[in-house]
């Protein structure tokens, strides 16, 4: 196939060299990468991205995606089989304005929006997100009524709760982190007022920062003076316990898991969910899905994190003390033992 | 048999066969492997620049837009520059292994390491240092990958003197290289499904969230792209003889630019630069209207194998008409294409549940890029022709760069086009969570991304045959050309010996065996 040309060089040799060189440095520079970016395989790093995240945003919701919650199942597939299911009544018909894009649609769509907001902040402040089982049970039931109050009828998706869900886990986080002004692409119209988020009052620090702002009926950016503030996760300590240690965790997590795990049951039973047929096994689902919250024979290591939240200028605003476990290559935060009260900044003001 | 040999000796060397079968197969494997690694780079840079290279780090949504498509503006006119300084030093490039192979076994490697690179973004909450760095390796991306792509896409004039086989090495060549753009689609769908496997359905999804997924793709295609280009490194061979004529470099814009032929296929690129735009939002079109990142491959397989139907489509039309009229034909068959296929999903209402009547229409939008994957090189490697006729200088670095050079402003302009298109105009809403990829969009965004999708790319295929009205390298004038530069070559003695047909070869080995049978009476008996 290749010939060596008059000064020896063979192009097959080298074609042979640079392909196995490039393999063992395109190995290196992968694994350099997933290990320095993906946070999932190092112990602090799956701690700070979940207390970050609430911290940050007020979203526990989020946070349980690195969680035990989310290791045998998708988070999202979690909620739909456990607390979404019984609430589904899809094949009803809608209320008439709905798909029209109308005014009346929009109306609808906000009302709904803004007393499941009132309702959602009353449940965090409650039960918090530690208690995922009551917020979620709770939100859904009263979704059924609210939407039934202003749509005057009983439909729901899955579609519908996950919508209205996070909409208001976003405004939760505008209101502590503050939004800025939007405009339309005409950029003169301006969609959303700019807002003052608690954290922006309880922690800002006056500064001037670049805004667009509507100058002469047109978007300019101009300088304001605006309270600027900046919350940092650091983790102070990580320990992994010593094998017996470990083992007398996981007795205790098992402990604490095994009677929600075997809670889908009676859960599905008070819902009154059947399984249909082979397709639509409505209560295998949910208790399956509490099945698998019990991840006591796959936890191969344990580790002790503590972490501590600053603000800007150096004050301490929060410490957080939590358990990951080691399932495979993977670390996750143990949920089961965790307080987060903490977390949630704003609520003590 | 000697009757048959001396037919063959007789035949006009435009009709002799020069290249090894094996070797236009592997012409076509290198280009597979730099199209496995370039084709869907660009489009995934604008995603994980946008979606995941600094999330969670603070940065304005709006501002970060703004700085991606000068990111992509800049890069582009870089590439503009690179494809023409590429050009003139193939052009001057005279080694043992010939002008154009050195840059493509060498500088593979270089392009492995940037691609790689590019999905590796600096850990900053500076956006300052966030944007040189966006602006630096994109730009250093786009150079390096300007010097293996260009010199690789002009090898097929050097394959081989005769232009009828020429032609038929860059159709193989760009039917594989059609199929190696998609390539890099299936590799980043599988690779999800080997982590979702290993990691589990979350774990997959927070890994896809930091954009983990790109980088193991990019690292498989990169070692792919390696793989393939060697392949053809080792195994081909220039047989097109360089003039050893020096031009000064004023000289050879001059000859380049002043091919009114070269000109205009290159100006429909120009023309047709908003053709791109639905590779930006096919991505968005994936997540949104099918539900899946991954279903990129879905949406874009259709396209690809109509892609490939249509490289296949355009061997058979040019047998029956003209590269130009070819081109045109096309191109008025593609426009046509993206109208049905937005009318008929605005009509209908697209939704998850019309996926495969949308993905059937999308097989028919593909037909038309075998045409613009295949037709200009082959008018491409007829005016290299018409120059070295007119001039006696052939410059294949320098009308590739002169074609590639309008292709990257075209391809900037692009770039520029499709942010402003699907970042601005749509109203795309940025995903503002570490644990969530893509956010919520509208209504309106999702119909505005099918009309970048569709409707828009129709404009411009139509607007690309115009110059191409101007293009007069066919017929008669053609084969007058080739004709000339054949006796030419013969008479300086440049042209290399035709590679013999196994039919040839066996016809040959058993003539050698008759003759040493009658030597040797025995060997008869047996």
């Amino acid at each position: 196939m290749a010939k060596k040309d008059k000064k020896g060089f063979s192009a097959g040799a080298y074609a042979v060299v640079a392909s196995i060189v490039l393999a063992v440095v395109l190995v290196v520079l992968s694994i350099f990468t997933v290990a320095t970016k993906y946070t999932g395989f190092a112990p602090d790093k799956v701690a700070q991205a979940y207390v970050d995240g609430i911290v940050q945003t007020g979203d526990g919701y989020n946070a349980y995606k690195t969680t035990l919650v989310s290791k045998n199942m998708k988070y999202g597939d979690f909620i739909r089989a456990a607390y979404m299911r019984p609430y589904v009544n899809d094949e009803v018909e809608q209320a008439d304005f709905v798909g029209t894009g109308s005014t009346q649609e929009q109306e609808a769509v906000d009302s709904v929006y803004n007393t499941m907001y009132a309702y959602y902040v009353e449940l965090i402040k409650t039960y918090g997100y530690d208690d995922y089982d009551a917020v979620f049970d709770n939100y859904f039931k009263k979704l059924v009524e609210v939407r039934h109050n202003v749509y005057g009828d009983d439909y729901m998706s899955m579609d519908y709760m996950f919508g209205a869900f996070e909409a208001n886990v976003q405004t939760y986080a505008n209101s502590l982190t503050g939004t800025k002004r939007v405009f339309a692409n005409d950029d003169k119209t301006i969609l959303t007022e700019e807002s003052i988020g608690a954290y922006q009052i309880m922690f800002g620090e006056m500064q001037e920062v670049e805004v667009d702002a509507l100058v002469d009926g047109k978007k300019q950016t101009v300088t304001e003076k605006q309270p600027v503030y900046k919350l940092t996760t650091t983790v102070t300590s990580c320990e992994e316990l010593s094998a017996e240690e470990a083992k007398a965790y996981v007795e205790e997590y098992s402990a604490r898991i095994k009677p929600v795990a075997e809670s889908g049951e009676a859960k599905a039973d008070s819902f009154g969910l059947t399984d249909i047929d082979k397709k639509h096994t409505y209560k295998t689902d949910m208790v399956d899905a509490f099945a698998k919250l019990d991840c006591t024979e796959d936890i191969q290591g344990v580790a002790k994190v503590a972490l501590e939240v600053k603000t800007q200028s150096g004050e301490l605003v929060a410490t957080q003390e939590l358990y990951v476990v080691k399932i495979g290559k993977s670390w996750y935060v143990d949920n089961t033992n965790i307080d987060t009260s903490g977390l949630y900044l704003s609520q003590g003001e | 048999m000697a009757k048959k040999k001396a037919a063959a000796a007789s035949n006009a060397p435009a009709e002799k066969k020069y290249m090894k079968p094996s070797e236009i197969v592997t012409f076509g494997i290198g280009l597979f492997g730099v199209a496995l690694l370039s084709g869907w780079m660009p489009d995934y840079t604008m995603t994980f620049f946008a979606d995941f290279a600094f999330k969670g780090k603070g940065f304005d949504s709006a501002q970060l837009a703004t700085v991606i498509s000068s990111v992509f503006g800049v890069a582009g006119f870089v590439g503009a520059i690179m494809e023409l300084i590429i050009g003139i030093l193939v052009d001057r490039t005279k080694t043992s292994l010939g002008k154009v192979k050195p840059w493509v076994g060498f500088g593979a490697i270089p392009f492995a390491i940037i691609s790689m690179l590019v999905f590796m973004a600096p850990n900053t909450s500076s956006f300052t240092v966030a944007t040189v760095w966006m602006f630096v390796i994109y730009s250093l991306y786009i150079a390096i990958s300007c010097a293996v792509e260009s010199p690789a896409n002009c090898f097929g004039a050097l394959c081989s003197p005769n232009p009828s086989e020429r032609s038929s090495a860059i159709s193989i060549a760009s039917f594989l290289r059609s199929v190696g753009q998609s390539g890099g689609q299936v590799v980043i769908i599988v690779v999800p499904v080997i982590m979702k496997a290993i990691m589990g359905q979350q774990q997959y999804k927070n890994a896809e969230g930091q954009g983990i997924d790109l980088i193991i793709s990019t690292a498989v295609c990169a070692l792919g792209m390696i793989i393939f280009v060697m392949i053809f490194f080792a195994n081909n061979k220039e047989r097109v003889p360089f003039t050893t004529d020096k031009v000064s470099l004023i000289e050879s814009i001059k000859l380049v630019f002043t091919n009114k032929n070269l000109l205009m296929v290159s100006l429909t690129k120009l023309f047709g630069f908003g053709r791109g735009v639905y590779g930006t939002v096919s991505l968005y079109i994936a997540v949104y209207l099918l539900g899946s990142k991954g279903l990129k491959l879905a949406l874009m397989l259709p396209m690809g194998i109509g892609t490939a139907v249509g490289t296949l489509l355009v061997n058979l039309v040019l047998k029956k008409f003209s590269t130009k009229k070819t081109f045109i034909l096309f191109c008025c068959y593609g426009a046509s294409s993206l109208a049905i296929l937005y009318f008929v999903s605005r009509g209908i209402g697209f939704n998850s549940t019309l996926i495969v009547p949308f993905l059937i229409l999308n097989f028919f939008c593909g037909i038309q890029h075998g045409n613009t994957n295949v037709t200009p090189n082959i008018m491409i490697a007829d005016c290299i022709d018409e120059m070295e006729y007119k001039t006696g200088k052939r410059q294949e670095g320098l009308a590739y760069a002169g074609y590639g050079l309008f292709s990257k402003i075209a391809s900037a302009l692009t770039k520029w086009l499709a942010p402003v298109l699907v970042y601005t105009w749509s109203g795309y809403q940025f995903s503002q969570s570490a644990n969530v990829a893509y956010a919520t969009q509208t209504d309106d965004t999702l119909n505005k991304f099918l009309a970048i999708y569709t409707i828009i790319p129709a404009i411009f295929v139509v607007l690309q045959f115009v110059p191409i009205l101007f293009y007069d390298m066919v017929g008669e004038k053609k084969e007058r050309i080739t004709a000339a530069l054949i006796e030419k070559r013969e008479a300086e003695g440049k042209t290399e010996a035709p590679q013999e047909t196994l039919a040839e070869e066996v016809a040959k080995a058993v003539e050698a065996q008759a003759v040493e049978a009658t030597e040797d009476g025995e060997q008869i008996a047996e």
